[in-house]
This record gives C-alpha cells, sequence and structure tokens, in this order.
C-alpha cells in the first residue's frame, strides 16, 4: 500500500540517489549496489504510506502513552505484594510489601501522604522501620503530638495465606514508635481484603477511610463519598462516636440494640479507638470477654476490627 | 547554459583557450564522474583510472565536437566516455593487466561511424528525460556549491506539507522584490536572515529550516531559461 512518488535524478552519491520531485521538493533515497542512475533519468520510488504519516504515528502514541500512563499510575505492585499496610494518619499511605515484610513500595493516596512518602526510603527497610519512618515523619510535620488528639488507623491485607505479621504486632509496632516519639494518638489496626482495596481504590478513598465511611452508612449518617475523601480521618471517627453515643443515649432508635444496652456502652468505648494509653490498652486486654461482647454487637459492620 | 553559450566555449577551447577548457571541465565532472558510475555500475572516485578515461575523453569530446551535426555536447560526450571505457574493459580483459593513465584505446577516431553515434544518442536520449535538463541540473550544482549547498543536503530543507511549500514560494516572492537582501545574498553567498526578518517580521525559525530550499528556488526565479528545471517548483 505504498504510493509511488517520481522524480529526476539531480544526485547520485556513494550511498544514495537525490531526487527532484514533481512536488518542487528534493527527496534523498537509497542506492541499491549496482544501480548508478544518470543525472536527468527519472526515477519512481515507493514512498511512505498513509498509515505512517506523522498523524499516524501521533495518534499510535498517544495510544501507548496512555497504555504507559495507566500503567504507571495504578499500583500495580499491589499484585506481587503479599502484604499491604494502610496508614490514614490524616496523610493517607500504603505501604507494598514482600513475603519477609520488606518495602516495596510506598504510595500515598493524598497531598499530604506526598509530603510524608517523599521523605521516606523505604527500600531495603522492613515494617517496623517503615512505620518508624511514617511516624517521625507524621510527628516532624504535625500530623502527630502529644495532644491526644491524633488518630493512626491502619489496615493489614495480607494476599496470600502465610500471615508473618498480626493486627497486634503492627499495633504493638506504633505503639513503640509513638512512645520513642513521645506523642500519643488513638490507634486502630484492622484486618482487610483485596476486594476492599479495589472497592476502596474505585471510590478514590483510602482502605480506612471507606471502612469508616461504610460504617457510617451502616449507622444511618447521611455522608457523601465527596465528604469522606475531604474531611480527615479523626474527624470521621468522630462522627461515628458521636452517633454511637447518640444510640446509646436513645437505645429505643435502635431496636436491635435493645437486648444489649451493656454491650453497647462498651462498645462505645471500644469502638473509640485504642488510646495511647498503656494502661487502657492493658485493661481492654484484660477485659477479653467485653472486647468479643463488643465486637459482637458492632459485628455486623465488622467483625474482623481489633480493639 | 544555452547552446550558442556553449558552442562559443567548445570553440573557444578549440583554439587553444584554456581557461575555458578548464572551466568547461570544472563544470561537467560531476557529469563525468555520473556516466562512469553509470556505466561501471560501481562507486568509482577520481583516483581510480575509470574517471581518469572519463576524464580524457571528455576532453577529447570539447575538441572533437560538431555543433553543425543536430547533436549535442552532453550526448557526444557520454558517447565518447561510453565508448573508451568499454574498450578499456576489453583491453583489461585481454591483457588481464592495469593500464597506465595514458592509455588511449586503439584506432579510436575510426572505429567511431555516424550510426554508432546516433544509436548512442538515441540510447541517451531515452535514459535522461531531455539533455537541456541535465545541463540546468549540472549548472544548478555549480551554482548551488558557491553557496556551499549539495544537493543532498535538500532533502532536510525541503517542505513536506503543500501549504508550507506555498507559504516559502511567497516568502521567496517577497524576498526578491527586496533589492537590499538580494544584494547581500549574492555578495555574502548566504541567506540574509537577520536581514530580512528584520524588514518582513517572518518568524526566524522558517528561514533557519528551510534556508538552502530558498536559495535553491532563489537560483532557479533567477534563470527563466531552465524552462525544463522551473516546471518542478510551479
Amino acid at each position: 500500500m505504498k504510493e509511488v512518488d517520481g522524480g529526476v535524478v539531480v544526485k547520485v552519491t556513494e550511498k544514495q540517489i537525490v531526487l527532484f520531485c514533481n512536488n518542487g521538493t528534493f527527496k534523498n533515497i537509497p542506492r541499491s549496489k549496482n544501480h548508478f542512475p544518470l543525472i536527468g533519468e527519472r526515477i519512481s520510488y515507493k514512498g511512505k504510506t498513509k498509515l505512517f504519516q506523522p498523524k499516524g504515528w501521533m495518534a499510535l502514541a498517544s495510544i501507548a502513552c496512555l497504555l504507559f500512563l495507566m500503567f504507571t499510575m495504578v499500583p500495580i505492585k499491589d499484585a506481587e505484594a503479599a502484604y499491604i499496610v494502610a496508614f490514614d494518619i490524616n496523610p493517607s499511605i500504603e505501604v507494598y510489601l514482600d513475603e519477609n515484610l520488606k518495602g516495596m513500595s510506598i504510595v500515598s493516596l493524598n497531598s499530604d501522604g506526598s509530603q510524608i512518602v517523599s521523605k521516606i526510603n523505604y527500600k531495603g527497610k522492613d515494617l517496623s522501620q517503615i512505620v518508624n519512618l511514617i511516624i517521625d515523619q507524621c510527628v516532624k510535620q504535625h500530623y502527630l503530638s502529644s495532644d491526644g488528639n491524633s488518630l493512626v488507623a491502619t489496615t493489614i491485607i495480607p494476599t496470600q495465606d502465610e500471615r508473618k505479621i498480626t493486627q497486634s504486632q503492627l499495633k504493638s509496632l506504633i505503639q513503640t514508635s509513638l512512645k520513642q516519639h513521645k506523642v500519643t494518638a488513638d490507634i486502630d489496626v484492622e484486618l482487610g481484603s483485596k476486594k476492599m482495596v479495589k472497592v476502596a481504590h474505585e471510590n478514590n478513598l483510602s482502605v480506612n477511610k471507606y471502612k469508616e465511611y461504610k460504617d457510617l452508612k451502616d449507622q444511618g449518617v447521611d455522608i457523601s463519598l465527596e465528604t469522606a475523601r475531604s474531611t480527615p480521618m479523626n474527624q470521621l471517627v468522630k462522627k461515628e462516636k458521636k452517633k454511637n453515643n447518640q444510640s446509646d443515649k436513645n437505645p429505643s432508635n435502635n431496636k436491635n440494640q435493645n437486648k444489649n444496652n451493656q454491650s453497647n456502652n462498651n462498645q462505645g468505648n471500644n469502638k473509640s479507638k485504642d488510646k495511647q494509653n498503656p494502661g487502657q490498652a492493658k485493661k481492654n486486654e484484660n477485659k477479653p470477654n467485653q472486647n468479643n461482647q463488643g465486637q459482637n454487637n458492632k459485628g455486623q459492620n465488622n467483625s474482623n476490627k481489633e480493639k | 547554459m544555452k547552446d550558442f553559450q556553449l558552442e562559443h566555449d567548445i570553440e573557444q577551447a578549440k583554439n587553444g583557450n584554456e581557461l575555458v577548457r578548464h572551466q568547461l571541465i570544472n563544470r561537467y565532472k560531476p557529469y563525468i564522474l555520473n556516466i562512469v558510475r553509470h556505466i561501471c555500475k560501481r562507486v568509482v572516485s577520481w583516483s581510480d583510472e575509470e574517471s581518469s578515461i572519463g576524464l580524457i575523453a571528455f576532453n577529447r569530446a570539447i575538441d572533437t565536437y560538431e555543433s553543425g551535426k543536430g547533436r549535442t555536447f552532453i550526448n557526444y560526450a557520454y558517447f565518447l566516455i561510453n565508448r573508451d571505457l568499454i574498450n578499456f574493459f576489453h583491453q583489461k580483459n585481454r591483457n588481464n593487466k592495469i593500464l597506465s593513465l595514458d592509455y588511449q584505446p586503439e584506432g579510436q577516431e575510426s572505429l567511431i561511424t555516424e550510426i554508432e553515434i546516433e544509436q548512442a544518442m538515441r540510447d541517451y536520449q531515452v535514459k535522461v528525460e531531455s539533455i537541456e535538463l541535465v545541463d540546468e541540473i549540472l549548472e544548478l550544482d555549480q551554482q548551488l556549491n558557491e553557496y556551499s549547498i549539495g544537493f543532498e543536503e535538500l532533502e532536510k530543507s525541503s517542505p513536506k506539507h503543500r501549504d508550507t511549500r506555498e507559504t516559502i514560494h511567497h516568502i521567496v516572492h517577497d524576498f526578491m522584490e527586496d533589492k537590499e537582501c538580494m544584494n547581500e545574498l549574492f555578495r555574502k553567498k548566504r541567506f540574509p536572515t537577520t536581514l530580512f526578518v528584520r524588514k518582513t517580521g517572518y518568524h526566524h525559525k522558517t528561514f533557519e529550516r528551510y534556508r538552502k530550499y530558498m536559495i535553491t528556488l532563489i537560483l532557479i526565479e533567477l534563470h527563466p531559461e531552465w524552462e525544463h528545471l522551473r516546471r518542478f517548483v510551479k
């Protein structure tokens, strides 16, 4: 499908034949080994096809760029990672770990997250070191302080059957790091699934925020995805606490909760995330039955939450 | 070069004007090499024996060309170069040895017949579009050399799109109407981009890219006698 153009030979060099073409332009065409045309001889040559003209190339290049962007924008490491740990402090960060809990990549999900991620060198570091680096940066950038109003919401998403990190271990890591940095914050460690990550990403939310959004929705709170996206994590949790407190005060509003008023009171406390107060944490740990009760009450929404 | 001018120069050279002979040879050098390569069907440089035979044959064409016989000089020169090279190959094969530069084909003049010349002219005319066009190309090549432009460089500076070509033609037209710019071009043998941009407001980049092509167009426009070449740019 090549177009045939023509021209008159004006020069023959060792490698090419120069043609003066019918359209008034000059064209250099490669010379075959024994072909030495005379100056003034008319020659036809096969020009480029329409398909490969600049416009065609531009379209192909655009498609290639789009595909490239699609593959680079989506965190493809997700597929290879053995664990994903999602942090929401207000910076939303996802840490992708291999089966040995070594950092593979870190993805920020909001602008605050980008500020943190840009300062972290995760390569060759394990989860405890990465947690420490994240806390360190959050303290430096004043996302965490000693006023106790902060929240470190995390979700572990194992992508394989083997579990090398449990919720309590991660919680302990965060607690230790917070202590070292002399800051206090509520800690919430939950367990998630790949499906949850997918749905959260589809809704342009972090995993933790998506779970909180779902909880609020389930409790009848009128909240949009946009609001959930723009509201800091600790504010979302406060909303949930407030709703729970309202439910406690008006148990008749929730028929299902009537039978478990006692438990609801406990849940109110438990649902409020674990304070970075060793005493209280210990107290909670010492009350397994109470915890279980609390979980059962909340259970419909989130059976995997560890308090 | 018009026929009468060429014939005048040949006459001068025949009568012993070595400068004119030298100019004629210089002008037709690319053509001689082109014919030699065409006949040998391989890359031949000026240091090769075949190109020397071509030069000698061309020199002899100046001495033996007769204008009154209805043949063109270019065609006649082609015929002699072709013939001498064929004789050279035959002799080389026979002797299987390299010949010296002062080689002369044996009995060359007696072997030339009018029928042979007529046949060679017809063959040549079939190959090339027109003998006048060849002459015009050689003249254009010579003039472009004064501006340090080779034909092979012109592809890069040729406008690819019709719109651009039309724009370039307009610019060339404007340029040729400006005497100062034209004088500057002839004097410095390069395109006076800054001066022309200042006068017209055209974009500087246009000239950088199409400068060599525009000089070629100007040279063609300046030679209304190059009828065959002018057909390509209209």
